[in-house]
């Protein structure tokens, strides 16, 4: 029951409804009889749609009886075909738009006009399309109806890419807050062979400027400028054999490297990403022992996803070596942009930062500066972004957290870009206030991780630590639980010794006897 | 400068505690007299009306108070054998969403003898379709619940392998928006109710890694209001079923702490209806069993404890049924660590 009010009644109108509604009871129990009576007899006919028509108008979700009058009208349809064209359609559809009158969120009914297009080969698009347009006129968010003008849009060809984005447009222009029409817009662009981009920022900062509050101008913003950017393929990035392991990373996450695109192969090798997911940025896996010849191991790799980093199909690799290394950048945001594209994110971040300084309590422009200056040079803004961060948590506490995690990732980012920071083999990530550690599989080569003296929740990011000697986790938020046992003790095969104290519950006695004989645990 | 249009509501304060007692009342006093106004008009979805009653009967521990041949003979009652669907009630029509809503009430009862089972693995696998999508039942409408029901059917059955998998998860991803949610077929618009959908299901395919959980966490948290409440799209009101539908998929994701859990929690509480029991989608409506389910089940992920300490049972957030019952099937969904693993 959606949006329907209690109201207290006196005991008379009590009494009234009360009565009104056994009647209402007694005649659908009478109609829902009598249909079922005929239909077992096999009574399709014109009978059958006035009795379901009865019942449909007063409640258009039970599905069964559009069910009925759909094998109704099958029936009607080869008995006569022009009569079914000219006169049953019509009544047909003015019945659906009747019932979607009183219920405009009614599945049954307007399925019931898809199936009356695709029993008539969308003879009436075009009127239905209009009718579609009037409808969303009335409720301009009623995902139905959107659906239903991309159903018919579908399958006719009487509106252009360019046409409907002028839909779009106008429905835009007479509501900016108006999330199914960004969404729409979102859909149309990559079909369009004329560059839009300017048009549609100046869209956008007219609608942020009308009603700065409002996000959905604001996503499609951020939608529209990161999809510019051209995606990463995937591509191996780093391999690293020893006596005890085989690691590969990868830019973005991949399928276990054993596939026609990505195969790195050694015989009698067995994948596994740290988490056990079906996609990994880091796979690793356990060097089989009689493939050590000396300090090589003979390695045969092929696919796509791997020809950047190795120009032949089979190699020696030499042990312990790392081959290969990672970007210097994280995802497509904070990759080098064209002087071009940099100068137009420079003009966005202009008008979102006067609209900020006009509007400084609300949010979006802050969120919109604060992703701008990452894209930008996120090296270089790093003060100005943490300055956004802060003024985010403090007028937008709901979503603290999330907040939290987000300046976790930069901090990560920013320690990762500082390359004497982690080019050893020890990395120190303690005292960052970090909730979270993003981008694990870049540390899975250190020797020596401390983490200890930050806010960290959970432990699953460890798993990706599979070189680590030893690791600091003191000082920790981690709760004790299966998660963080078995990544300990399953999970990394190099650990002798792990600092965890100041974590509530951690002890020797979580751990089995073989790994706390030999592992040092403080 | 335009002021944004109202669409959030102020709250009662303080709002009452959780009422469980009242809930139960409510629950198993609705449908006791057939000849009810609301329960008659409400015939067509009656078998997901049984598992909401009964779901949220279960997660107050008051399951026996629902006479378990009852419920027994009325699935069987709805059971077509032709095609191996289930109706909503005797003399409608089998559909793929009454069909998840039976099963999940047979593995709440473990009585999976009830019915002859292979046929349903049958019926949901005649309604996939070529794109992977599924039909909703012979009529052929697609929608991505009907995916989610699917899935989720087959997995309690233990047949996920009736059905290419790999092509259900590949409609899902198909239906993918620029904002990283999910709407009803490809095209359509996020929809908070259709991401629980797709992300379950994906979650039960074992494929949830294949989303940008970042993008799709932050339009999810979005959706909370000043009231504490969540919307199911932007510039709406808040409802008590997209507490679900929001805290599940943020569950299914690993970034349940997104959000604000106490101003959700206040929230939830204020949609009780005092006297009657039951949960309404605001406060002051009318209640029902629907809302009822999906505010206990968004109460219990977030482990609520009133001050006696009363506690709920804990809910799986992929199936939204009790999770003794998903660990007695041994039945495990893929739940996002977050904290920048995934
Ligand atoms: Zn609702």
């Amino acid at each position: 029951m959606h949006g329907r009010q209690r109201v207290e009644l006196s005991p008379e109108e009590e009494a009234k409804k009360q009565k009104e509604r056994e009647a209402k009871v007694a005649a659908y129990q009478f109609a829902m009889k009598k249909i079922i009576e005929k239909r077992s007899k096999g009574e399709l006919d014109s009978q059958m749609l006035s009795i379901t028509g009865q019942v449909l108008a007063a409640n258009p979700d039970i599905s069964t009886l559009w069910n009925i009058r759909k094998d109704t009208l099958e029936k009607l349809k080869k008995a006569d075909l022009s009569d079914f064209m000219d006169t049953v359609v019509p009544k047909e559809l003015e019945f659906s738009a009747f019932c979607l009158k009183s219920n405009p969120k009614s599945y049954g009914a307007w399925y019931h006009r898809c199936w009356l297009m695709k029993e008539t080969e969308f003879a009436r698009v075009e009127e239905e399309l209009n009718h579609c347009s009037k409808f969303l006129t009335y409720d301009d968010r009623n995902f139905h109806g959107w659906d239903y003008r991309r159903f018919l849009l579908d399958n006719c060809s009487l509106v252009t890419f360019e046409e409907e984005l002028q839909f779009s447009t106008d429905k835009i222009s007479s509501n900016f807050s108006n999330f199914s029409s960004w969404h729409l817009r979102s859909k149309i662009l990559p079909h369009l062979s004329k560059d839009y981009l300017e048009e549609e920022l100046e869209l956008i900062r007219n609608a942020a400027f009308t009603d700065p509050k409002d996000q959905s101008s604001w996503l499609y913003h951020l939608w529209l400028l990161k999809s510019q950017l051209k995606k990463d393929a995937p591509q191996l990035r780093v391999l690293q054999v020893s006596k005890v392991h085989v690691i590969a990373c990868f830019n973005v996450p991949v399928p276990m490297p054993s596939m026609d695109d990505i195969r790195i192969e050694i015989p009698g090798i067995i994948w596994k990403s740290p988490l056990n997911s079906g996609r990994s940025k880091l796979w690793i896996a356990n060097t089989p022992a009689d493939a050590i010849k000396d300090s090589d191991v003979q390695v045969s790799v092929s696919g796509k996803y791997i020809k950047e980093l190795f120009s032949s199909d089979s190699m020696g690799i030499e042990l312990d070596k790392l081959h290969g290394k990672f970007d210097s950048y994280f995802d497509e945001d904070t990759k080098p942009k064209t002087p071009a594209f940099d100068k137009l994110l420079r003009e966005e971040l202009a008008w979102v930062e006067e609209l900020h300084e006009l509007e400084p309590e609300i949010k979006w422009p802050i969120y919109t500066a604060m992703t701008l200056l990452r894209m930008i040079n996120f090296v270089e803004f790093k003060p100005q972004i943490t300055e956004y961060l802060d003024k985010l948590q403090k007028i937008d506490p709901k979503r603290t957290n999330y907040y939290n995690d987000l300046r976790s990732k930069f901090v990560i980012e920013w320690i990762l870009l500082d390359k004497a920071k982690v080019d050893e083999e020890i990395v120190d990530l303690s005292g960052l206030e970090l909730t979270s550690i993003y981008y694990p599989e870049r540390f899975c080569y250190h020797r020596v991780i401390d983490c200890s003296r930050n806010k960290l929740k959970n432990a699953a990011s460890l798993a990706s630590f599979v070189n680590c000697h030893m690791l600091d986790i003191s000082n920790n938020q981690i709760p004790v639980n299966l998660t963080l046992v078995k990544v300990l003790q399953g999970l990394l095969p190099n650990l002798k010794c792990i600092k965890s104290s100041g974590n509530q519950g951690f002890g020797v006695s979580m751990f089995s006897k073989e790994f706390a004989d030999s592992v040092k645990i403080v | 400068m335009a002021a944004s249009l109202s669409t959030d509501i102020i709250l009662p304060n303080p709002p009452p505690d959780l009422l469980l007692p009242k809930h139960a009342e409510f629950l198993s006093r609705y449908g006791t007299s057939k000849e009810d106004y609301e329960y008659c008009m409400t015939e067509f979805l009656r078998m997901s009306g049984m598992y909401w009653g009964l779901t949220a009967l279960s997660l107050m521990d008051k399951l026996d108070s629902v006479p378990p041949s009852d419920v027994i003979a009325f699935i069987q009652d709805c059971f077509d054998e032709t095609t191996g669907g289930f109706s909503p009630a005797k003399d409608h029509d089998p559909h793929v969403l009454y069909t998840l809503s039976a099963v999940q009430i047979i593995a709440m009862y473990d009585e999976f003898k009830a019915v002859d089972c292979s046929k349903i693995v049958s019926f949901i696998q005649s309604l996939q379709q070529a794109d992977g999508s599924f039909f909703g039942d012979q009529y052929g409408e697609v929608d991505i619940r009907f995916s989610f029901c699917a899935v989720a059917t087959l997995s309690l059955l233990k047949k996920l392998d009736a059905i290419n998998a790999r092509k259900a998860a590949d409609f899902i991803l198909s239906c993918q928006n620029f904002d990283g949610g999910f709407g009803s077929k490809p095209g359509s618009e996020s929809h908070a109710g259709l991401i629980y959908c797709a992300v379950g299901t994906l979650s039960i395919l074992k494929e949830v890694d294949r989303i940008n959980s970042d993008l799709l966490g932050w339009w999810l948290c979005e959706r909370q209001l000043k009231s504490g409440g969540f919307n199911g799209r932007p510039e709406k009101l808040p409802d008590v079923c997209y507490s679900w539908w929001v805290l599940a998929s943020l569950t299914i994701l690993g970034r349940q702490d997104w959000i604000d859990q106490k101003a959700l929690i206040k929230f939830i509480l204020s949609c009780q209806d005092t006297s009657t029991g039951g949960f309404a989608d605001r406060p002051g409506d009318v209640v029902d069993p629907f809302h009822t389910l999906f505010g206990l089940g968004a109460l219990s992920l977030l482990g609520y404890q009133d001050e006696k300490l009363l506690k709920l049972k804990k809910i799986n957030p992929v199936f939204c049924m009790s999770q003794d019952i998903i660990d007695k099937l041994e039945i495990e969904v893929q739940i996002l660590p977050g904290g920048g693993a995934s």
